[in-house]
């Protein structure tokens, strides 16, 4: 069933590139129901179906595709798949809802969002890594479009540079992938097949890192994170909702299929090294993010930040620390679209200005209230307060952590610091900027449309519902991590 | 399990209403029975009514109030009272529709605000009756919020940087708390405060600690400083510690006097709450020299607190500084626990007292602070801008009720026998003599600034020639005198007959204190 | 010594290729007994016509009519291999002769002429492909060639084009210099010129440096053909000047069959003199070698593409580095190795066609990239901006594209090696790498379709593509689709059929 998700995202897509030109609303009715449809169907399975007790993975379609090759068409899911599924449909019914009034190519628009969020369905729920890869790849090409067509700040070079990145990163996990597959002569790409083997340490002592940093270049590890900001501030605001709330995650993810699963010999010797990377990127993420001047850099910025606890709970390899890493890919996932949505949809496009000094010009908080205590509340959310998925999952990071390396966690701590520091930075100089810089007689602005505000409420819940009871989300991540596929991960690092 | 969840009731009621207030204020005319006060008495008579239950005789565990929450980590929602949660409970019953009543009583009718209160009164008894870490700290975080916006919305102007600051200082404090008690928990593999208790006195706490935090193959005496100096200073932020204390001048005289009244009464206590429930279980274990450290600081930080109060002219500002100094007297208490007692039992005794005087400190500046504040907030409201250390003098002959009352909570503050006030600080001292003489030494002449410049403000304030000024202080209202009748009262009967709250606390104290393995 | 076949067994096996010749004899035929077919503007519908039949004929023959078997000592192979390639060979070129129907508009005269030369030149590639003997190589070569330099020189109108092809000339008989000189130390050494009884006689014997001598020489002339580098330099240029179907052919055809010799000539023929790959033993085997020109060719032809501001050029140079991926195919003799890279060159060949009638289709000289004929196609013909994006996609090898799957299948081929592994796993890192270099170039193009406006004031860009033209661009596309998503028939029977061709 869930297989679906794909399937109807695609044909959404051509749905949209052919539709006529002259009846946009046909497309964004189209994209939305695809959206609406997909999200249902994961939250199907997540509420009406019990988590397995074993943390199998349950197969949804096996087809052999191409025999000389291995290679299989093999979907399923299991718990982390399943999360990550209901991320991308909550995360692009609210893309869609805030690009509901882009006025221009608008089916090329949805054409391309709906074929971008198809590949990221598929990701998600493929267990063949050859077939992983190919929707990898798939979901690379659209964001070009996205970003050039319909970007603002220095569109050209952004799409370029966050695609080069992107091929570069999925390039070097092919090489992972591959080695994987000749050295072990498995007979096909199936991941279940694949960890059979044992690989002897010296190579995976090469293959992990490779892989890994391929993975996890598009997550946006630090120092390889510079296209991040500029991609997501160049990108329209549905777009720039995708990318840092899914796509990102799709770095994430694969890093925890692939490399993580398949080498875990491999992720013991390198833990120390990449940890700190991500533990580096948690920090200078937040430095950097306070000091910039336009509103979007800021949340870019903190993307990065944010992107690197999910690693240094992923390269904790507890218990704690992995589902940690999932949470915050859920809940970050959920928070930046709710920031990206405030700053680029409901602010930019009224205000058309990003930068921090002009929107104390504006007087904000009167002028757009809803947008404000949306604002407020994302970045409370963002701050990680108790009450939003934020901290639930920060806190299962750190904890994940401290058993692992304890220097990383300060710097985690100091991290989160900082992230409350830029955030009400951000929050104070727009929406409650000094008394004396506002002037008297401020243009008004056109209130925020019904679609906004589904989305934000939307978004808003999830996050809340998150905080407040993880087990949402918990019951079906902890018993993967009890699955023959991550059980030798978290064994070999307790006994080291 | 009392079938019916009375401590989530007192929690979840104030909470949610002051969010509905916050989203729809509803406005009323009268002077005191607003919505927010209406309910603010409610939740507060429910807490009395638990009080008195609970002294009655009831079983401890019949309060527990546990549901599970979050398998993976082992947190479960779990409410429950013991003899320091009730006494909070009833501090925060008694000052809660205080606060409230003043603003209203000193023009601060907005509902919003109003709102914010009630928050602040559900986290305070979330914070008081939580019984593992997580769900304490979500609550103390929470309470940040309201704080926040009560600072910065209706405070004196130019309140922006101060509530920032105020912000930012108390979210440095919490992180570095929980990056800390989560360095704790993982390593006793629960987030409980009861396994916490249970760990420092069967010596399982410094096993536990090397085997499951392996950093760098540190000693354990280290590992247990870094947790201390962590969960210490950030709660040490929050009780308003020098050197840690940067935000809390400014916000105490910013923030509209019965914000200030609910800060320094219950949320400072929020942190010497933490303080007992998760430091002292270290402080077995931590390396003597940080101990003494810690204590030179904290002793030097109160004389320090003292004598600026002395130098202050504006009153609210010395009222913070004095706060600043009767909270130090209780941390010095509490880290006095940490003296070996080897059995002895006279040290045993100076144990006993020093954690009751802690407790019974905490109740009674709790009460002495909220009165000051009440009939300053009072003054201010009729003299706007005019009132200070230095003057304006007379007001007696205006308003003799009000400048008795206000001699009265002074006299208390300064720890005048037959008021609470001397009860808190006598236990105190009397234990930290026997146990760290040389820090009681020197935290002695603070006592004696105290009434210096309490005496001072009094005698110039109402005392003497008028100095300036047309207009009069009209005396209390009877309405005014009935808000703040039962928290006098108490000041008055505790220091007669202390043993009320401290039959509340003993078997809690004494339970402690055995557990304390030296 | 003349087995014991017969003429009509000799005639069945070379029966294609007969076949494509007397088509081409006819073509001509028809043409001088017509007065006036040598008038500009006439329509090439009967010779092209013509063609299509007799290449469709060949293919029908080839494929369901055909003995097997070998003839004169080996000289002339045909096996299921030879038979797949060869009919891919064909389809390719009756795209090629559909695209010269399509964009008649470029040549006004001596179609005939030009029809009967892409025969001929076809002819060649199929005798190349067939051929087990360095003579017959050499002379299939020169049939080749020969067609291909005439078909260079076509359009006579500009200078520049005839010093193109002038160009082409030279070294393409450069080249043929090289080869035959290498066949002339291998025949020294060996005593053979037949492929099998070469291998047979250095059995068991060590490494002669002349025999590896001649064999590089003839990888050098193998290579001008194939567009590897360091011997690439004419190709942008003749991509430029010549006319498109001939661009097509060079790049498609030539190349199929280029890489079918050449794999046979090495593994066939050396496969002891292969060499390893690791320690750099440049004179113990050929293997090195490969793997050098490969890696010059991925890392210069990707570089080099990246400057260039005229389309065909562009076109020109990525060839070269497509060249570079196919190269990494023969890493190893399997019949895996072998189907990849043919897999690679018919797909990457019919991507080739189709862009390029889609280049005609939109421009007619122009071929800037900038402000040139494919800025602003999406709003101008929406259908052809998505073949663009799917074509261009396709070489670039992005999935779920035939260019993925078949670069895909020639990294698993190469990796397959036995021992070596870590020499590979890095050429295989470098290919990905310069992947990522082309990306950026391709999209550079589909940035001018999608993201810029149509440029109003150049009349000659045509806005509607003619029905055949669409027609072929569409099925081309379709082609690059349905490969890329249900390889698997094709590969199986790729697979299958060099299985079964032990020689």
């Amino acid at each position: 069933m869930l297989s679906w998700t794909v399937y109807l995202s695609f044909l959404a897509s051509i749905g949209c590139f052919i539709s006529p030109a002259s009846r946009p609303e046909r497309c964004r009715w189209i994209a939305l129901t695809s959206a609406i449809l997909t999200t249902m169907m994961a939250l199907r399975v997540m509420l009406f179906q019990n988590p397995p007790e074993d943390g199998a993975i349950e197969i949804i379609t096996h087809q052999a595709w191409i025999p000389t090759l291995g290679i299989h068409f093999l979907l399923g899911f299991d718990g982390i798949s399943l999360v990550m599924v209901l991320l991308t449909g909550i995360a692009s019914i609210a893309a869609i809802l805030f690009s509901w009034d882009i006025e221009t190519r608008v089916n090329e628009f949805f054409g391309f969002l709906m074929a971008l969020i198809g590949g990221v369905y598929g990701v998600f729920i493929s267990f063949d890594l050859f077939l992983l890869f190919v929707f990898y790849e798939i979901a690379i090409i659209p964001k070009y479009f996205l970003i050039a067509i319909w970007g603002s700040t220095n569109k050209s070079y952004g799409a370029m540079k966050l695609v080069l990145y992107s091929f570069v990163g999925s390039a070097l996990a092919l090489v992972g992938i591959l080695a994987a597959f000749v050295v072990s002569g498995a007979e096909s790409f199936a991941l279940q097949e694949l960890i059979q083997f044992p690989y002897e340490e010296g190579f995976q002592r090469w293959a992990f890192p490779v892989t890994f940093l391929g993975f996890v270049i598009l997550a946006g590890l630090w120092p390889f994170h510079t296209w991040a900001p500029t991609g997501h501030v160049a990108a329209p605001t549905g777009t720039s909702m995708l990318l840092a709330g899914v796509v990102m995650k799709l770095g994430a993810y694969g890093a925890l299929r692939v490399p993580l699963t398949l080498f875990p010999m491999g992720a013991s010797i390198w833990r120390e090294e990449l940890a700190l990377l991500a533990a580096l990127g948690i920090v200078a993420g937040a430095l950097v993010a306070l000091v910039q001047q336009d509103f979007k850099f800021v949340i870019g910025y903190s993307s990065v930040s944010h992107m690197g606890f999910v690693m240094l709970g992923l390269l904790a390899t507890t218990e704690a620390g992995l589902s940690g890493a999932v949470l915050q890919m859920f809940s970050h996932g959920i928070i930046a679209g709710l920031l990206f949505a405030v700053v680029g949809r409901m602010i930019y496009t009224r205000t058309h200005t990003r930068d921090l000094q002009a929107l104390s010009q504006f007087d904000l908080r009167r002028q757009l209230p809803f947008a404000g205590t949306v604002f407020l509340l994302a970045g409370l959310a963002s701050m990680g307060l108790p009450g939003f998925s934020g901290f639930v999952a920060e806190l299962h990071v750190i904890a994940g952590a401290w058993q692992s390396y304890a220097w990383l966690s300060l710097l985690a701590g100091l991290g989160v610091v900082l992230g409350v520091a830029y955030t009400m930075r951000a929050l104070l100089a727009s929406f409650w900027p000094a008394p004396h810089s506002v002037p008297a007689h401020v243009q008004s602005l056109p209130p925020i449309t019904l679609p906004e505000k589904c989305g934000a409420i939307l978004l808003l819940a999830a996050t809340l519902l998150v905080g407040l009871y993880p087990r949402l989300l918990l019951d079906w991540v902890i018993p993967c991590l009890h699955a023959p596929m991550l059980q030798p991960l978290i064994e070999r690092v307790s006994t080291v | 399990m009392n079938p019916f969840p009375w401590l989530s009731l007192l929690t979840w009621l104030p909470l949610l209403a002051g969010l509905g207030l916050l989203v729809r204020p509803i406005r009323s005319n009268r002077v005191l029975a607003a919505p927010s006060f209406i309910f603010s008495v409610f939740t507060s008579l429910i807490s009395l009514m638990v009080v008195l239950k609970y002294a009655g005789g009831s079983e401890t565990s019949q309060w527990e109030e546990r549901m599970e929450w979050i398998p993976s980590l082992g947190i479960d929602y779990a409410l429950g009272l013991d003899g320091l949660s009730v006494v909070m409970l009833t501090l925060s019953a008694l000052i809660m529709p205080m606060a409230l009543g003043a603003c209203r009583l000193s023009g601060l009718t907005h509902e919003r605000l109003a709102g914010c209160l009630l928050m602040i009164q559900g986290t305070l008894a979330g914070v008081f009756t939580a019984q593992n870490f997580f769900l304490w700290f979500f609550f103390y975080e929470i309470a940040l919020i309201p704080a926040y916006f009560l600072i910065k919305l209706w405070g004196k102007p130019g309140s922006e940087s101060v509530s920032l600051r105020f912000f930012i200082y108390s979210m440095i404090g919490s992180i570095a708390l929980l990056v800390g008690y989560l360095a704790l928990a993982s390593a006793l593999g629960s987030y409980e405060f009861k396994s916490l208790s249970e760990a420092s006195a069967t010596q399982w706490l410094p096993e536990a600690l090397g085997k499951n935090l392996a950093w760098f193959n540190l000693p354990i005496k280290w590992i247990v400083a870094i947790l201390f100096a962590l969960i210490f200073g950030g709660l040490a932020v929050k009780v308003g510690m020098v050197p840690l204390h940067g935000w809390l001048p400014d916000t105490y005289e910013h923030a509209p006097s019965p914000v200030t009244m609910v800060l320094t009464a219950l949320l400072s206590k929020m942190g010497l709450y933490g303080m007992v429930r998760m430091v002292m279980p270290l402080l077995p274990y931590t390396p003597w020299p940080l101990i003494q450290l810690t204590m030179i600081v904290t002793v030097v930080g109160l004389l320090y607190a003292a004598m600026s109060a002395m130098g202050q002219v504006s009153l609210k500002r010395m009222l913070a500084y004095s706060s600043v100094n009767h909270l130090g007297y209780c941390v010095m208490a509490l880290l006095a626990l940490a003296r070996p007692a080897m059995g002895e039992a006279s040290l045993l005794t100076a144990k006993e007292f020093a954690l009751g005087g802690l407790a019974m400190q905490m109740f009674s500046h709790g009460l002495i602070a909220a009165a000051l504040f009440y009939l300053t907030s009072l003054m201010e409201h009729r003299m706007p801008g005019k009132i200070s250390v230095d003057g304006p003098g007379g007001l007696r002959a205006e308003a003799p009720h009000l400048a008795g009352w206000m001699g009265l909570a002074v006299f208390a503050s300064i720890g005048l026998p037959g008021l609470c006030g001397f009860i808190g600080e006598f236990m105190i001292f009397r234990g930290v003599f026997a146990l760290i003489p040389w820090a009681a030494c020197i935290a002695l002449p603070a006592l004696l600034i105290t009434a210096i410049f309490y005496l001072r403000m009094l005698q110039y304030v109402f005392h003497g020639q008028r100095k300036h000024g047309a207009c009069s202080l009209t005396d209390l209202s009877r309405r005014e005198c009935l808000l703040m009748m039962p928290v006098m009262a108490l000041i008055l009967i505790l220091g007669w007959f202390p043993h009320y709250i401290m039959d509340l606390l003993n078997p809690t104290l004494i339970e402690a204190i055995e557990g304390m393995i030296f | 010594m003349l087995s014991d076949a017969t003429h009509t067994d000799l005639f069945r096996l070379i029966a294609p290729e007969c076949i494509i010749v007397v088509t081409a004899l006819a073509i001509l035929g028809l043409s001088m007994g017509r007065r006036n077919d040598h008038a500009p503007g006439k329509s090439p519908l009967t010779s092209s016509l013509m063609a299509i039949a007799g290449l469709a004929l060949a293919i029908w023959v080839n494929l369901f009519n055909q003995s097997q078997g070998h003839a004169l000592d080996w000289t002339f192979v045909v096996n299921p291999a030879t038979q797949m390639v060869k009919a891919g060979l064909m389809l390719t070129g009756i795209l090629l002769v559909w695209l010269h129907l399509a964009c008649s508009q470029e040549v006004r005269e001596h179609h005939a002429e030009f029809h009967a030369l892409m025969l001929f030149a076809l002819t060649g590639m199929a005798l190349l492909i067939g051929s087990n003997h360095l003579l017959m190589i050499f002379v299939a070569l020169e049939i080749t060639a020969l067609s291909l330099y005439v078909l260079a020189a076509f359009d006579k109108r500009e200078s520049w084009k005839a010093r193109n092809a002038l160009k082409y000339f030279l070294i393409g008989g450069l080249s043929a210099a090289f080869v035959l000189y290498g066949f002339s130390l291998i025949y020294g050494v060996s005593g053979s010129m037949s492929l099998p009884l070469i291998s047979q006689s250095q059995q068991g014997l060590p490494i002669d440096p002349l025999l590896l001598l001649g064999v590089i020489m003839a990888l050098v002339g193998f290579g001008f053909k194939i567009a590897a580098a360091p011997f690439h330099w004419w190709v942008a240029d003749v991509y430029a000047s010549t006319l498109t179907p001939v661009t097509g052919l060079i790049a498609s055809a030539s190349k199929i069959a280029g890489f079918y010799v050449i794999g046979r000539f090495l593994w066939y023929g050396f496969p002891q003199a292969a060499g390893k790959l690791s320690g750099f033993s440049w004179s113990q085997g050929w293997l090195p070698w490969i793997a050098a020109f490969s890696l010059l060719s991925m890392v210069i032809g990707n570089l080099a593409a990246l400057r260039q501001q005229r389309i065909r050029r562009l076109i020109g140079f990525s060839a070269v580095a497509h060249t570079g991926y196919a190269l990494l195919g023969l890493a190893s003799p399997g019949p895996q190795a072998m189907a990849s890279i043919a897999f690679y060159l018919l797909s990457y060949g019919v991507s080739v066609i189709g862009f390029l009638a889609l280049l005609r289709a939109t421009g007619q000289q122009d071929d800037r990239i900038e402000k040139g004929p494919l800025t602003g196609l999406w709003s101008r013909s929406p259908w052809l901006a998505a073949c663009l994006m799917l074509l261009i996609l396709s070489l670039a090898g992005i999935p779920p594209l035939v260019g993925f799957l078949a670069k895909f299948n020639l990294f698993v081929a190469a990796l397959n090696t036995p021992g070596n592994f870590m020499g590979w796993i890095a050429l295989v890192v470098l290919a990905l790498g310069t992947s990522a270099v082309s990306l950026y170039y391709y999209l550079g193009i589909l940035k001018e379709a999608f993201c810029r406006e149509p440029a109003n004031e150049i009349p000659s860009h045509t806005s509607e593509a003619t029905h055949s033209e669409m027609t072929l661009i569409l099925t081309c596309t379709l082609i690059t689709l349905i490969l890329g998503i249900l390889p698997g028939w094709l590969l199986s029977t790729l697979v299958a059929s060099f299985q079964q061709s032990p020689t």
